[in-house]
Protein backbone atom coordinates (compact mmCIF):
# COMPACT_ATOMS: atom_id res chain seq x y z
CA UNK A 1 0.00 0.00 0.00
CA UNK A 2 2.73 2.36 -1.32
CA UNK A 3 5.33 3.88 0.95
CA UNK A 4 5.48 4.04 4.61
CA UNK A 5 6.99 7.29 4.47
CA UNK A 6 3.91 9.50 6.18
CA UNK A 7 5.12 10.25 9.22
CA UNK A 8 7.99 12.77 7.46
CA UNK A 9 5.08 15.12 6.21
CA UNK A 10 3.61 17.93 8.37
CA UNK A 11 -0.26 18.20 7.46
CA UNK A 12 -2.91 20.97 7.25
CA UNK A 13 -5.97 20.07 8.72
CA UNK A 14 -8.78 21.74 6.28
CA UNK A 15 -12.55 21.22 5.83
CA UNK A 16 -14.57 20.42 3.22
CA UNK A 17 -15.72 23.98 3.04
CA UNK A 18 -11.55 25.00 1.86
CA UNK A 19 -11.74 22.91 -1.06
CA UNK A 20 -14.80 24.19 -2.94
CA UNK A 21 -14.37 24.87 -6.23
CA UNK A 22 -10.98 22.14 -6.25
CA UNK A 23 -10.68 19.91 -8.75
CA UNK A 24 -9.42 16.14 -7.10
CA UNK A 25 -7.19 14.18 -9.05
CA UNK A 26 -8.34 11.06 -7.61
CA UNK A 27 -6.16 7.68 -6.81
CA UNK A 28 -9.22 5.67 -8.01
CA UNK A 29 -8.12 2.56 -6.57
CA UNK A 30 -7.44 3.62 -3.33
CA UNK A 31 -10.51 5.08 -2.56
CA UNK A 32 -12.43 1.78 -3.33
CA UNK A 33 -10.33 0.21 -1.38
CA UNK A 34 -11.25 2.40 1.05
CA UNK A 35 -14.83 2.01 0.37
CA UNK A 36 -14.41 -2.13 -0.11
CA UNK A 37 -12.93 -2.23 3.40
CA UNK A 38 -14.48 -0.33 5.27
CA UNK A 39 -18.41 -0.61 4.35
CA UNK A 40 -19.40 -3.46 5.88
CA UNK A 41 -21.81 -5.23 8.17
CA UNK A 42 -20.42 -5.49 11.64
CA UNK A 43 -19.25 -9.40 10.97
CA UNK A 44 -16.93 -8.01 7.84
CA UNK A 45 -19.69 -9.21 5.37
CA UNK A 46 -19.74 -6.59 2.57
CA UNK A 47 -22.91 -5.18 0.96
CA UNK A 48 -24.33 -6.93 -1.42
CA UNK A 49 -27.36 -7.06 -3.86
CA UNK A 50 -30.24 -10.30 -4.06
CA UNK A 51 -27.62 -11.46 -6.23
CA UNK A 52 -24.90 -11.36 -4.19
CA UNK A 53 -22.81 -9.10 -6.21
CA UNK A 54 -20.66 -6.88 -3.57
CA UNK A 55 -22.23 -3.40 -3.92
CA UNK A 56 -19.56 -1.16 -0.83
CA UNK A 57 -17.93 0.71 -3.27
CA UNK A 58 -20.81 1.50 -5.44
CA UNK A 59 -22.79 3.02 -1.46
CA UNK A 60 -19.56 4.76 -1.67
CA UNK A 61 -19.55 6.14 -4.62
CA UNK A 62 -23.16 7.08 -4.38
CA UNK A 63 -23.36 8.56 -0.84
CA UNK A 64 -20.18 9.94 -0.28
CA UNK A 65 -19.43 11.91 -3.54
CA UNK A 66 -22.68 13.35 -3.34
CA UNK A 67 -21.47 15.09 -0.24
CA UNK A 68 -18.24 16.28 -1.92
CA UNK A 69 -20.28 17.35 -5.11
CA UNK A 70 -22.57 19.45 -2.92
CA UNK A 71 -19.59 20.61 -1.23
CA UNK A 72 -18.01 22.58 -4.92
CA UNK A 73 -15.83 20.33 -5.30
CA UNK A 74 -14.66 18.65 -8.63
CA UNK A 75 -13.72 15.03 -8.32
CA UNK A 76 -11.75 13.35 -11.29
CA UNK A 77 -10.89 9.80 -10.91
CA UNK A 78 -7.52 8.28 -12.07
CA UNK A 79 -7.55 4.76 -12.44
CA UNK A 80 -4.17 2.33 -12.53
CA UNK A 81 -3.50 0.75 -15.61
CA UNK A 82 -0.59 -1.56 -16.31
CA UNK A 83 1.15 -2.07 -13.04
CA UNK A 84 5.35 -1.78 -13.61
CA UNK A 85 6.65 -5.28 -13.45
CA UNK A 86 8.89 -4.26 -10.37
CA UNK A 87 5.19 -4.38 -8.58
CA UNK A 88 4.70 -7.96 -9.71
CA UNK A 89 6.54 -8.98 -6.33
CA UNK A 90 3.57 -6.48 -4.12
CA UNK A 91 0.74 -8.01 -6.32
CA UNK A 92 1.68 -11.59 -5.28
CA UNK A 93 2.50 -11.03 -1.59
CA UNK A 94 -1.15 -9.35 -1.22
CA UNK A 95 -2.83 -11.84 -2.68
CA UNK A 96 -1.07 -14.36 -0.72
CA UNK A 97 -2.00 -12.08 2.15
CA UNK A 98 -5.92 -11.84 1.02
CA UNK A 99 -5.87 -15.56 0.57
CA UNK A 100 -4.76 -15.86 4.12
CA UNK A 101 -7.53 -13.38 5.67
CA UNK A 102 -10.02 -14.86 3.59
CA UNK A 103 -9.66 -18.30 5.55
CA UNK A 104 -9.30 -16.39 8.75
CA UNK A 105 -11.87 -14.45 8.21
CA UNK A 106 -14.64 -17.21 7.56
CA UNK A 107 -13.09 -19.22 10.81
CA UNK A 108 -13.68 -16.14 12.88
CA UNK A 109 -17.48 -15.89 11.61
CA UNK A 110 -17.82 -19.80 12.63
CA UNK A 111 -16.50 -18.89 16.21
CA UNK A 112 -18.75 -15.82 16.31
CA UNK A 113 -16.17 -13.90 16.82
CA UNK A 114 -17.13 -10.69 15.24
CA UNK A 115 -14.25 -8.20 15.79
CA UNK A 116 -11.56 -10.68 14.21
CA UNK A 117 -14.58 -11.34 11.34
CA UNK A 118 -14.00 -7.23 10.52
CA UNK A 119 -10.54 -7.15 10.70
CA UNK A 120 -9.61 -10.28 8.45
CA UNK A 121 -12.43 -9.19 6.22
CA UNK A 122 -10.84 -6.15 5.50
CA UNK A 123 -8.09 -7.55 4.80
CA UNK A 124 -9.53 -9.66 2.00
CA UNK A 125 -10.56 -7.08 -0.13
CA UNK A 126 -9.79 -7.38 -3.56
CA UNK A 127 -10.56 -4.86 -5.94
CA UNK A 128 -12.20 -7.38 -9.10
CA UNK A 129 -12.82 -6.27 -12.77
CA UNK A 130 -16.66 -6.45 -11.64
CA UNK A 131 -15.52 -3.73 -8.93
CA UNK A 132 -13.67 -1.48 -11.28
CA UNK A 133 -16.10 -1.55 -13.99
CA UNK A 134 -19.29 -0.82 -11.80
CA UNK A 135 -17.50 2.10 -10.93
CA UNK A 136 -16.79 3.63 -13.69
CA UNK A 137 -20.22 3.24 -14.71
CA UNK A 138 -21.69 5.10 -11.93
CA UNK A 139 -19.15 7.75 -12.06
CA UNK A 140 -20.62 7.95 -15.19
CA UNK A 141 -24.28 8.62 -14.99
CA UNK A 142 -23.47 10.92 -11.90
CA UNK A 143 -21.24 12.83 -14.86
CA UNK A 144 -18.04 12.77 -12.86
CA UNK A 145 -15.14 12.30 -15.29
CA UNK A 146 -12.81 9.10 -14.76
CA UNK A 147 -9.30 8.63 -16.98
CA UNK A 148 -6.82 5.60 -17.27
CA UNK A 149 -3.62 6.02 -16.25
CA UNK A 150 -1.23 3.78 -18.44
CA UNK A 151 0.51 2.53 -15.48
CA UNK A 152 0.54 3.81 -11.76
CA UNK A 153 -2.72 5.91 -11.23
CA UNK A 154 -1.00 8.25 -8.80
CA UNK A 155 1.78 9.36 -11.53
CA UNK A 156 -1.23 10.17 -14.02
CA UNK A 157 -2.85 12.25 -11.19
CA UNK A 158 0.50 14.05 -10.01
CA UNK A 159 0.87 14.78 -13.99
CA UNK A 160 -2.65 16.25 -13.90
CA UNK A 161 -1.58 18.65 -11.41
CA UNK A 162 1.60 19.65 -13.21
CA UNK A 163 -0.72 19.94 -16.69
CA UNK A 164 -2.89 22.51 -14.82
CA UNK A 165 -5.78 19.93 -15.13
CA UNK A 166 -6.46 19.47 -11.36
CA UNK A 167 -5.81 21.36 -8.08
CA UNK A 168 -5.40 18.21 -5.60
CA UNK A 169 -4.28 14.62 -5.32
CA UNK A 170 -6.88 12.75 -3.67
CA UNK A 171 -4.83 9.55 -1.71
CA UNK A 172 -4.94 8.13 1.36
CA UNK A 173 -0.97 6.84 0.02
CA UNK A 174 1.85 9.06 0.45
CA UNK A 175 3.51 7.89 -2.88
CA UNK A 176 2.12 10.75 -5.34
CA UNK A 177 4.51 13.03 -3.62
CA UNK A 178 7.18 10.69 -4.56
CA UNK A 179 5.25 10.99 -8.06
CA UNK A 180 6.13 14.72 -7.60
CA UNK A 181 2.64 15.61 -6.49
CA UNK A 182 2.54 19.18 -4.93
CA UNK A 183 -0.75 19.16 -2.89
CA UNK A 184 -2.17 15.99 -1.22
CA UNK A 185 -5.39 15.65 0.42
CA UNK A 186 -6.37 12.98 2.85
CA UNK A 187 -9.62 11.73 4.70
CA UNK A 188 -12.04 13.63 2.05
CA UNK A 189 -13.96 10.83 1.68
CA UNK A 190 -14.25 9.16 4.88
CA UNK A 191 -16.29 11.18 7.10
CA UNK A 192 -16.48 10.96 11.06
CA UNK A 193 -15.19 8.55 13.55
CA UNK A 194 -12.58 6.25 12.68
CA UNK A 195 -11.92 2.67 14.53
CA UNK A 196 -8.09 1.93 15.60
CA UNK A 197 -7.34 -1.50 14.40
CA UNK A 198 -7.43 -3.86 17.04
CA UNK A 199 -8.43 -1.58 19.49
CA UNK A 200 -12.33 -0.35 21.11
CA UNK A 201 -10.93 3.06 20.12
CA UNK A 202 -12.44 5.79 17.60
CA UNK A 203 -10.76 8.89 16.28
CA UNK A 204 -12.29 11.72 14.69
CA UNK A 205 -10.75 11.93 11.23
CA UNK A 206 -10.55 14.91 9.04
CA UNK A 207 -9.53 16.38 6.04
CA UNK A 208 -6.19 17.40 5.52
CA UNK A 209 -3.96 18.60 3.22
CA UNK A 210 0.24 18.11 2.35
CA UNK A 211 2.02 20.49 -0.11
CA UNK A 212 5.14 18.81 -1.25
CA UNK A 213 7.34 21.94 -1.89
CA UNK A 214 6.36 23.08 1.88
CA UNK A 215 7.66 19.29 3.28
CA UNK A 216 10.60 19.18 1.20
CA UNK A 217 11.46 22.74 2.48
CA UNK A 218 11.29 22.10 5.83
CA UNK A 219 12.94 18.87 5.68
CA UNK A 220 15.80 20.72 3.70
CA UNK A 221 16.12 17.65 1.43
CA UNK A 222 14.93 17.87 -2.55
CA UNK A 223 12.50 15.89 -4.38
CA UNK A 224 15.16 13.49 -5.23
CA UNK A 225 16.31 12.26 -1.87
CA UNK A 226 12.29 12.32 -1.05
CA UNK A 227 12.23 9.43 -3.36
CA UNK A 228 15.25 7.87 -2.01
CA UNK A 229 14.00 7.66 1.36
CA UNK A 230 10.84 5.96 -0.13
CA UNK A 231 12.96 3.65 -1.20
CA UNK A 232 15.01 3.05 1.21
CA UNK A 233 12.07 2.62 3.58
CA UNK A 234 10.54 0.48 0.82
CA UNK A 235 7.67 0.73 -2.00
CA UNK A 236 5.48 -0.88 -4.04
CA UNK A 237 8.42 -1.96 -6.81
CA UNK A 238 11.31 -2.77 -3.89
CA UNK A 239 11.88 -4.05 -0.41
CA UNK A 240 13.28 -1.90 1.89
CA UNK A 241 16.34 -1.90 3.85
CA UNK A 242 15.42 -3.86 7.20
CA UNK A 243 15.15 -2.18 9.94
CA UNK A 244 15.18 1.40 8.28
CA UNK A 245 12.06 3.40 9.21
CA UNK A 246 11.13 6.36 7.71
CA UNK A 247 12.81 8.94 10.18
CA UNK A 248 16.49 6.71 9.99
CA UNK A 249 16.40 7.05 6.37
CA UNK A 250 15.39 10.58 6.76
CA UNK A 251 18.47 11.32 8.66
CA UNK A 252 21.01 8.49 6.51
CA UNK A 253 19.99 10.75 4.16
CA UNK A 254 20.48 13.80 5.04
CA UNK A 255 23.94 13.04 6.36
CA UNK A 256 25.26 11.15 3.27
CA UNK A 257 23.45 12.76 0.30
CA UNK A 258 22.34 10.14 -1.28
CA UNK A 259 20.95 6.59 -1.32
CA UNK A 260 24.05 4.92 -3.04
CA UNK A 261 26.33 6.33 -0.08
CA UNK A 262 23.50 5.15 2.26
CA UNK A 263 23.51 1.63 0.95
CA UNK A 264 27.28 1.71 0.53
CA UNK A 265 27.77 2.43 4.60
CA UNK A 266 25.04 0.19 5.28
CA UNK A 267 26.73 -2.33 3.43
CA UNK A 268 23.66 -3.31 1.42
CA UNK A 269 22.03 -3.55 -1.56
CA UNK A 270 18.55 -2.81 -3.26
CA UNK A 271 17.68 -5.13 -6.39
CA UNK A 272 17.36 -2.75 -9.34
CA UNK A 273 17.60 0.68 -7.69
CA UNK A 274 18.21 2.64 -10.60
CA UNK A 275 14.73 1.26 -12.60
CA UNK A 276 12.71 1.45 -8.83
CA UNK A 277 14.46 5.66 -9.05
CA UNK A 278 13.30 6.11 -12.53
CA UNK A 279 9.73 5.00 -12.00
CA UNK A 280 9.20 7.79 -9.68
CA UNK A 281 11.20 10.21 -11.60
CA UNK A 282 10.49 9.58 -15.10
CA UNK A 283 6.80 7.65 -14.44
CA UNK A 284 5.34 6.44 -17.67
CA UNK A 285 1.84 9.14 -17.98
CA UNK A 286 -0.15 10.98 -20.97
CA UNK A 287 -1.63 13.78 -21.75
CA UNK A 288 -3.94 11.98 -24.10
CA UNK A 289 -7.09 12.67 -21.87
CA UNK A 290 -10.18 13.85 -21.37
CA UNK A 291 -11.86 15.93 -18.55
CA UNK A 292 -15.58 16.99 -18.88
CA UNK A 293 -18.35 16.96 -16.11
CA UNK A 294 -21.18 15.81 -17.12
CA UNK A 295 -24.44 15.91 -16.46
CA UNK A 296 -26.69 13.54 -13.96
CA UNK A 297 -28.58 10.87 -15.54
CA UNK A 298 -31.53 10.34 -13.27
CA UNK A 299 -32.81 7.81 -14.92
CA UNK A 300 -29.42 5.46 -15.30
CA UNK A 301 -28.78 5.70 -11.81
CA UNK A 302 -32.25 4.04 -10.34
CA UNK A 303 -32.01 1.68 -13.49
CA UNK A 304 -28.79 1.00 -12.20
CA UNK A 305 -28.39 1.46 -7.95
CA UNK A 306 -32.35 0.65 -7.83
CA UNK A 307 -33.48 -2.22 -10.51
CA UNK A 308 -30.45 -3.65 -10.81
CA UNK A 309 -28.34 -3.76 -7.41
CA UNK A 310 -31.49 -3.11 -5.21
CA UNK A 311 -31.10 0.24 -3.52
CA UNK A 312 -33.41 2.15 -1.81
CA UNK A 313 -35.34 4.10 -4.60
CA UNK A 314 -36.31 6.73 -2.16
CA UNK A 315 -33.09 7.03 -0.70
CA UNK A 316 -31.23 7.05 -4.56
CA UNK A 317 -34.18 9.69 -5.10
CA UNK A 318 -33.33 12.11 -2.55
CA UNK A 319 -29.44 11.54 -3.93
CA UNK A 320 -30.49 12.71 -7.38
CA UNK A 321 -31.97 15.84 -5.96
CA UNK A 322 -28.99 16.65 -4.10
CA UNK A 323 -26.74 15.86 -6.93
CA UNK A 324 -28.84 18.45 -9.32
CA UNK A 325 -29.13 21.14 -7.26
CA UNK A 326 -25.32 21.12 -6.43
CA UNK A 327 -23.00 24.24 -7.25
CA UNK A 328 -21.85 23.24 -10.54
CA UNK A 329 -22.84 26.61 -12.76
CA UNK A 330 -20.08 28.46 -11.10
CA UNK A 331 -17.04 28.84 -14.09
CA UNK A 332 -13.55 28.85 -13.51
CA UNK A 333 -11.41 32.01 -14.97
CA UNK A 334 -9.43 29.33 -16.63
CA UNK A 335 -11.63 28.05 -19.66
CA UNK A 336 -10.65 31.71 -20.89
CA UNK A 337 -6.48 31.30 -20.13
CA UNK B 1 17.00 45.21 -2.56
CA UNK B 2 13.96 47.39 -2.37
CA UNK B 3 13.18 50.66 -0.31
CA UNK B 4 9.98 52.82 -0.38
CA UNK B 5 7.71 55.20 1.44
CA UNK B 6 4.14 55.60 0.99
CA UNK B 7 1.32 57.01 2.92
CA UNK B 8 -0.15 54.32 4.79
CA UNK B 9 -3.62 54.74 4.19
CA UNK B 10 -2.87 54.36 0.48
CA UNK B 11 -1.06 50.98 1.11
CA UNK B 12 -3.87 49.51 2.76
CA UNK B 13 -6.47 50.23 0.56
CA UNK B 14 -4.05 48.44 -2.03
CA UNK B 15 -3.67 45.51 0.34
CA UNK B 16 -7.28 45.66 0.85
CA UNK B 17 -8.08 45.43 -3.00
CA UNK B 18 -5.87 41.46 -3.13
CA UNK B 19 -7.62 40.89 0.06
CA UNK B 20 -10.89 40.45 -1.30
CA UNK B 21 -9.72 37.28 -3.48
CA UNK B 22 -6.90 36.34 -2.09
CA UNK B 23 -5.14 35.93 1.48
CA UNK B 24 -1.42 35.73 0.21
CA UNK B 25 0.45 37.01 -2.99
CA UNK B 26 3.45 37.18 -4.59
CA UNK B 27 4.94 41.14 -4.99
CA UNK B 28 6.95 41.55 -7.85
CA UNK B 29 9.35 44.83 -7.03
CA UNK B 30 10.74 46.44 -10.10
CA UNK B 31 13.07 49.86 -10.92
CA UNK B 32 9.29 51.21 -11.94
CA UNK B 33 6.63 49.84 -9.40
CA UNK B 34 5.41 47.28 -7.48
CA UNK B 35 2.60 44.42 -9.03
CA UNK B 36 0.54 41.94 -8.31
CA UNK B 37 -1.49 39.03 -10.07
CA UNK B 38 -2.94 36.31 -8.08
CA UNK B 39 -5.50 33.83 -8.47
CA UNK B 40 -8.16 32.59 -5.62
CA UNK B 41 -8.31 28.86 -4.72
CA UNK B 42 -11.22 27.75 -6.87
CA UNK B 43 -10.07 29.48 -10.22
CA UNK B 44 -12.94 32.12 -10.22
CA UNK B 45 -11.58 35.70 -9.27
CA UNK B 46 -8.35 37.32 -10.51
CA UNK B 47 -6.64 40.79 -9.00
CA UNK B 48 -4.27 42.21 -10.58
CA UNK B 49 -2.70 45.70 -8.68
CA UNK B 50 0.22 47.96 -10.14
CA UNK B 51 1.82 50.66 -7.68
CA UNK B 52 3.87 52.37 -10.03
CA UNK B 53 6.60 54.41 -8.47
CA UNK B 54 4.79 57.53 -8.98
CA UNK B 55 2.37 56.47 -5.96
CA UNK B 56 5.49 56.37 -3.36
CA UNK B 57 6.82 59.10 -2.11
CA UNK B 58 10.25 57.71 -1.99
CA UNK B 59 10.68 54.64 -3.93
CA UNK B 60 14.07 52.21 -5.26
CA UNK B 61 14.49 48.98 -6.47
CA UNK B 62 18.31 48.26 -7.09
CA UNK B 63 17.83 44.30 -8.23
CA UNK B 64 14.23 42.73 -9.53
CA UNK B 65 12.80 40.82 -6.33
CA UNK B 66 9.96 38.94 -5.87
CA UNK B 67 8.57 38.40 -2.36
CA UNK B 68 5.96 36.73 -0.57
CA UNK B 69 3.23 38.29 2.06
CA UNK B 70 0.74 36.95 4.06
CA UNK B 71 -1.88 39.58 3.83
CA UNK B 72 -4.20 39.07 6.47
CA UNK B 73 -0.72 39.61 8.63
CA UNK B 74 0.10 42.49 6.85
CA UNK B 75 -3.12 44.48 7.29
CA UNK B 76 -3.74 43.87 10.56
CA UNK B 77 -0.35 45.30 11.40
CA UNK B 78 -0.51 48.19 9.02
CA UNK B 79 -4.15 49.06 10.90
CA UNK B 80 -2.26 49.59 13.67
CA UNK B 81 -0.36 52.85 12.35
CA UNK B 82 -1.79 56.04 11.75
CA UNK B 83 -3.55 56.27 8.41
CA UNK B 84 -2.14 59.66 7.48
CA UNK B 85 1.42 58.57 8.63
CA UNK B 86 4.07 57.66 5.76
CA UNK B 87 4.52 53.73 5.65
CA UNK B 88 9.01 53.38 5.32
CA UNK B 89 9.61 49.79 3.82
CA UNK B 90 13.20 48.51 3.44
CA UNK B 91 13.83 45.08 2.06
CA UNK B 92 17.39 44.14 3.05
CA UNK B 93 16.82 40.09 2.12
CA UNK B 94 13.66 38.18 -0.02
CA UNK B 95 12.92 36.81 3.54
CA UNK B 96 12.54 39.67 6.03
CA UNK B 97 11.03 43.13 5.76
CA UNK B 98 11.00 46.35 7.79
CA UNK B 99 8.12 48.84 8.22
CA UNK B 100 8.16 51.94 10.13
CA UNK B 101 4.97 53.96 10.71
CA UNK B 102 5.24 57.10 12.64
CA UNK B 103 7.26 55.34 15.96
CA UNK B 104 6.44 52.23 15.22
CA UNK B 105 9.11 49.84 13.81
CA UNK B 106 7.95 46.06 12.56
CA UNK B 107 10.42 43.66 11.10
CA UNK B 108 8.17 41.05 9.33
CA UNK B 109 9.21 37.08 8.06
CA UNK B 110 7.93 36.73 4.65
CA UNK B 111 6.74 33.54 2.71
CA UNK B 112 9.13 31.80 0.66
CA UNK B 113 7.13 33.18 -3.20
CA UNK B 114 7.28 29.69 -4.32
CA UNK B 115 4.96 28.20 -1.75
CA UNK B 116 2.41 30.84 -2.70
CA UNK B 117 -0.19 29.95 -5.79
CA UNK B 118 1.12 30.78 -8.99
CA UNK B 119 0.56 33.72 -11.28
CA UNK B 120 -2.25 33.26 -13.08
CA UNK B 121 -1.73 34.08 -16.56
CA UNK B 122 -4.05 36.77 -18.32
CA UNK B 123 -7.11 35.68 -20.32
CA UNK B 124 -7.66 36.91 -23.39
CA UNK B 125 -11.02 37.83 -24.05
CA UNK B 126 -13.16 40.50 -25.99
CA UNK B 127 -15.72 42.08 -23.83
CA UNK B 128 -18.34 44.05 -26.44
CA UNK B 129 -20.24 45.56 -22.84
CA UNK B 130 -18.72 48.24 -21.24
CA UNK B 131 -19.76 51.19 -18.79
CA UNK B 132 -18.53 53.59 -16.36
CA UNK B 133 -20.52 53.89 -13.05
CA UNK B 134 -19.99 55.35 -9.33
CA UNK B 135 -18.38 52.72 -7.05
CA UNK B 136 -21.10 53.31 -4.38
CA UNK B 137 -23.39 52.88 -7.39
CA UNK B 138 -22.06 49.41 -7.86
CA UNK B 139 -21.85 48.24 -4.16
CA UNK B 140 -25.62 49.40 -4.03
CA UNK B 141 -26.74 47.29 -6.21
CA UNK B 142 -24.44 44.38 -5.03
CA UNK B 143 -26.07 45.40 -1.49
CA UNK B 144 -29.40 45.37 -2.67
CA UNK B 145 -28.89 41.70 -3.83
CA UNK B 146 -27.13 40.33 -0.87
CA UNK B 147 -30.55 39.19 1.30
CA UNK B 148 -32.54 38.34 -1.78
CA UNK B 149 -30.56 35.55 -3.32
CA UNK B 150 -27.03 33.98 -4.58
CA UNK B 151 -26.77 35.06 -7.82
CA UNK B 152 -26.47 38.29 -9.51
CA UNK B 153 -26.87 39.41 -13.34
CA UNK B 154 -24.86 42.13 -14.79
CA UNK B 155 -26.31 43.33 -18.00
CA UNK B 156 -26.74 46.08 -20.89
CA UNK B 157 -29.11 46.40 -22.88
CA UNK B 158 -29.50 48.91 -25.76
CA UNK B 159 -33.50 48.71 -27.35
CA UNK B 160 -35.18 50.65 -26.72
CA UNK B 161 -32.28 52.75 -24.85
CA UNK B 162 -28.96 52.17 -23.59
CA UNK B 163 -29.45 50.81 -19.77
CA UNK B 164 -27.50 48.96 -17.13
CA UNK B 165 -28.76 46.45 -15.13
CA UNK B 166 -28.22 44.17 -12.20
CA UNK B 167 -30.42 41.97 -10.97
CA UNK B 168 -31.12 38.86 -8.65
CA UNK B 169 -33.69 37.04 -8.35
CA UNK B 170 -34.24 34.23 -5.17
CA UNK B 171 -36.64 32.09 -4.88
CA UNK B 172 -39.58 34.62 -4.33
CA UNK B 173 -38.12 37.96 -3.87
CA UNK B 174 -36.31 40.00 -7.30
CA UNK B 175 -34.34 42.88 -7.12
CA UNK B 176 -33.60 45.44 -9.74
CA UNK B 177 -31.28 48.13 -10.37
CA UNK B 178 -31.73 50.38 -13.69
CA UNK B 179 -29.25 53.05 -14.40
CA UNK B 180 -29.47 55.26 -17.37
CA UNK B 181 -26.74 57.26 -18.95
CA UNK B 182 -27.35 60.28 -17.20
CA UNK B 183 -27.09 58.13 -14.13
CA UNK B 184 -23.66 56.76 -15.63
CA UNK B 185 -19.96 57.86 -16.49
CA UNK B 186 -20.32 56.22 -20.18
CA UNK B 187 -22.51 52.74 -21.80
CA UNK B 188 -21.57 51.08 -24.68
CA UNK B 189 -22.36 47.92 -26.48
CA UNK B 190 -20.00 47.08 -29.73
CA UNK B 191 -21.31 44.12 -32.01
CA UNK B 192 -24.24 43.23 -29.62
CA UNK B 193 -27.86 44.59 -28.96
CA UNK B 194 -27.54 43.20 -25.06
CA UNK B 195 -24.59 41.29 -23.46
CA UNK B 196 -25.48 39.80 -19.85
CA UNK B 197 -23.87 37.47 -17.46
CA UNK B 198 -24.60 36.25 -13.93
CA UNK B 199 -22.45 36.06 -11.09
CA UNK B 200 -22.12 34.69 -7.72
CA UNK B 201 -22.57 37.44 -4.88
CA UNK B 202 -20.05 36.23 -2.42
CA UNK B 203 -17.25 36.65 -4.94
CA UNK B 204 -18.93 40.13 -5.80
CA UNK B 205 -19.58 41.34 -2.40
CA UNK B 206 -15.97 41.11 -1.38
CA UNK B 207 -14.41 43.07 -4.57
CA UNK B 208 -17.67 45.90 -4.41
CA UNK B 209 -16.56 46.60 -0.94
CA UNK B 210 -13.28 47.78 -2.18
CA UNK B 211 -14.53 49.79 -5.17
CA UNK B 212 -16.91 51.37 -3.22
CA UNK B 213 -14.40 53.70 -2.56
CA UNK B 214 -13.33 54.41 -6.05
CA UNK B 215 -15.48 58.13 -7.78
CA UNK B 216 -15.05 55.70 -11.13
CA UNK B 217 -15.43 51.44 -11.57
CA UNK B 218 -15.38 50.12 -15.45
CA UNK B 219 -17.13 47.19 -16.05
CA UNK B 220 -16.86 44.98 -19.24
CA UNK B 221 -19.10 42.62 -19.89
CA UNK B 222 -19.75 40.22 -22.22
CA UNK B 223 -22.40 37.06 -22.52
CA UNK B 224 -21.68 34.22 -20.44
CA UNK B 225 -18.26 35.52 -20.24
CA UNK B 226 -16.26 36.96 -17.18
CA UNK B 227 -16.48 40.39 -15.85
CA UNK B 228 -13.50 42.87 -15.72
CA UNK B 229 -13.83 44.93 -12.77
CA UNK B 230 -11.17 48.31 -12.95
CA UNK B 231 -10.41 51.16 -11.19
CA UNK B 232 -8.02 53.57 -9.88
CA UNK B 233 -7.09 54.83 -6.21
CA UNK B 234 -4.56 57.56 -6.80
CA UNK B 235 -2.05 56.26 -8.87
CA UNK B 236 -2.70 52.59 -8.25
CA UNK B 237 -4.63 50.68 -10.50
CA UNK B 238 -6.57 47.84 -9.57
CA UNK B 239 -8.41 45.40 -12.02
CA UNK B 240 -10.59 42.12 -10.60
CA UNK B 241 -12.01 39.37 -13.75
CA UNK B 242 -14.52 37.26 -12.21
CA UNK B 243 -15.80 33.93 -14.25
CA UNK B 244 -19.40 33.65 -14.55
CA UNK B 245 -21.87 31.33 -13.84
CA UNK B 246 -23.80 29.60 -16.00
CA UNK B 247 -27.82 30.56 -15.80
CA UNK B 248 -29.54 27.30 -15.53
CA UNK B 249 -32.39 26.51 -18.47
Amino acid sequence: MGSDIGVLFEREEITLKDLKGMRIAIDGHNILYQFLSSIRQADGTPLMDRDGNVTSHLSGIIYRFTNLIEAGIKPIFVFDGKPPDLKARTIEKRREIRNTAKEKWDDAKKRGDEEAAMKFAKGSTKITDDVISGSKKLLDLMGIPHIDAPSEGEAQAAHLLENGDADLIGSQDFDSLMFGGEELVRNFAITGKRKIPGKKIYVDITPERISLRENLKRLGITQEQLIEIGILVGTDFNDGVKGVGAKTALKLIKKEGTIEKVLKLLNVEIEGLEEVKSIFTNPEVTNEYVIRWGKVDEAGLIQFLCDRHDFSVNRIEKVILRLKSADNGQMRLDKWF
Amino acid sequence: MFKGSIRTSALRSSIDALLAVVDEARFNLTPTGVSVRAVDAANVAMVSLELPDSAFDAYSVDKEVTIGLDLSKFIDLLKMGNPDSICEMDLQDSSRLKIKMGSLKYSISLLEPSTIKREPKIPEIELPGEVILRGSDFRQGIKASEPIGDYLVVGIETKPKEIFIMETEGDVDRVTLELDKDDLFSISVVGEDAVRSMFSIEYLKEISKVTSAADEVKLKIGKDFPIDISFAVGDASVRYLLAPRIEAD
